[in-house]
């Protein structure tokens, strides 16, 4: 099996609203896609392949065949073959992995990598209705009712609390842990925006509540947004002479799907997607706490609570003291009179679905974009010290789908 | 071609299919401003001394006109406006950096919201000040 690296690649600014420029999903995958090109300053003739991660372009702007707008990035990439992958907020994750197996498989050697979505086309309810395809739409909504996302993880959030006593003020810290974070990315959605753990904490007229326990702060934003990467072989590093310890490689990765119900799944244990990452550490041969960041999925903060403890950073029931503790905090935003912790895995150092955004079909990608930046020491304001190895966890739908990726570099 | 023979003046009115005339009615109220006019066989008239807007009982086709403005004297107004809509729970897009450039680069700056029934709706103030 052919080894996969990162050779570079590029994002959006998640607080734009595109609509608003007059662009559609189109520029989002070209504007992401020339990113990655420049960044890694490749010919774009070399770029044998390319995958476009989205979630439903079809009904937020009624475009589709997106594989189609790769030859619009360079007229070199006409003519290759593209694909576009979906499984819902994990549809980025998956059209990296698609990559990362055709160069497994020894297929290509060079593909390009897009996740895009343009949300801002539509009202919140019909945005929300759109969103329901997410989930077991015919069977769910009747259930659940408009907002179908908000209610599912909050009916998930209401499980845990039964099942381990935490509280809405403990779902807060991972709230303002993540608004802290975007502070120090210059691209996140929510960047200029200040959300204190008080505020975080409780109902207001500025954080309503949702679906209880949750609150506006406590979920990811509606984006615009596309991030994009270029996987590359060895082979290929080796022709241009490029160091490959020096270069970032995926050590490992699983990839797991449940089925789609809430209630034909095992919450908040969720024992299907923990075998994604089981799967990814087992094939990387490192433990969860051989990691020293994490870009994890946090579509509502009850789910970076609930991704610890599937990821192995916590035991079950320990989510919350992991994020408590600060371990999860950048060491630039923690109190700095809580000094080196024992433990510090830094998660969503850009702020994570909650406060970078949540473009759905582009946030696998993006992930991954971010874990390059860190591994690559590129992260700015927001860069973990020393970061060598990295995780990241990007699921769809009610825990549905789930891809865990490590990476690594030397 | 022909020059037309004439400029057309303000908005008269214009109609929009909603769900539910009556309660759309109240929205525009709450949030606009606009008082009831009169009542026709399927809907309602709502207006002000610059606008008239008939909304009749239909299937609502907001990506058929994308969007409307209005214009607003100035940013204060703007502002106060903002205030409000937010005070009623109007559906504003981008939360938290509502009001901004009608455009890249645009001098006007406006604030966009929808309606219940999704049409999309702009209060904008031209050259911004």
């Amino acid at each position: 099996m052919n080894e996969v690296y990162i050779l570079g690649g590029g994002r959006t600014d998640f607080k734009r609203n595109l609509k608003k420029e007059g662009k559609t999903i189109r520029h989002l995958i070209i504007e992401a896609g020339k990113k990655a090109i420049d960044d890694t300053k490749i010919d774009p003739a070399e770029i044998q392949a390319g995958t476009v991660g989205n979630f439903n372009a079809g009904q937020f702007t009624k475009q589709l065949q997106l594989g189609a707008f790769i030859p619009e990035i360079d007229a070199k990439l006409r003519g290759i073959p593209t694909m576009h992958t979906e499984a819902a907020c994990a549809s980025g994750a998956l059209s990296v992995l698609l990559g990362a197996q055709w160069i497994m498989g020894g297929f290509h050697d060079v593909v390009l990598v897009v996740g895009a979505e343009q949300q801002k086309t539509m009202s919140s309810l019909d945005g929300s209705d759109v969103l329901g395809a997410a989930a077991d739409y015919h069977n769910e909504k009747p259930e659940y009712g408009d907002f179908m996302f908000p209610k599912l993880f909050g009916r998930i959030a209401q499980i845990y609390i039964e099942k381990y006593g935490a509280s809405e003020a403990d779902l807060a810290q991972v709230a303002w842990k993540n608004y802290a974070h975007a502070k120090l990315n210059p691209l996140a959605q929510m960047r200029d925006a200040d959300l204190t753990l008080d505020c975080a904490s409780q109902v207001s007229d500025k954080n309503p509540s949702v679906a209880p326990p949750l609150k506006v702060s406590d979920c990811s934003q509606i984006t615009d947004g596309a991030a994009s990467v270029i996987l590359v072989s060895g082979k290929y590093l080796d022709k241009i002479g490029r160091d490959k310890n020096k270069t970032m490689r995926l050590l490992g990765y699983g990839h797991t799907t449940d089925y789609l119900p809430l209630d034909k799944k095992d919450a908040p244990t969720f024992s299907t997607a923990r075998k994604a990452a089981e799967k990814a550490f087992l094939m990387a041969n490192l433990k969860p706490r051989d990691m020293q960041g994490a870009e994890v999925h946090d579509c509502f903060s009850i789910t970076e609570i609930v991704a610890y403890e599937i990821l192995g950073l916590a035991e079950p029931g320990k989510g919350v003291e992991l994020v408590k503790s600060g371990a999860t905090t950048l060491s630039q935003v923690r109190n700095q009179k809580s000094g080196k912790l024992p433990f510090e895995i830094p998660v969503n150092a850009g702020g994570g679905l909650i406060a970078d955004g949540h473009p759905v079909g582009a946030t696998g990608v993006r992930q991954v974009f971010e874990a390059y930046q860190q591994l690559t020491e590129q992260a700015g304001a927001r860069q973990i010290e020393n970061a060598k190895k990295f995780l990241t966890f990007n699921m769809g739908g009610s825990l549905t789908t789930s891809v865990a990726m490590v990476w690594g570099r030397e | 071609m022909a020059e037309v023979p004439f400029t057309l003046g303000v908005v008269g009115h214009f109609g929009l299919a909603v769900r539910d005339p009556k309660k759309s009615a109240k929205w525009f109220e709450r949030a606009l401003g606009l008082k009831k006019e009169f009542e026709f066989g399927s809907g309602v008239a709502i207006g002000n001394n610059n606008v008239t807007i008939a909304l009749f009982e239909g299937k609502p086709s907001p990506e058929a006109i994308d969007h409307m403005s209005f214009h607003l004297p100035n940013m204060a107004t703007l502002r106060k406006a903002l205030v409000h809509l937010k005070s009623i729970e109007v559906d504003l897009e981008d939360p938290g950096d509502e009001i901004g450039p009608e455009g890249p680069g645009s001098p006007h700056m406006g604030l966009w919201f929808h309606d219940p029934d999704g049409y999309r709706w702009e209060l904008s103030v031209q050259g911004g000040k």
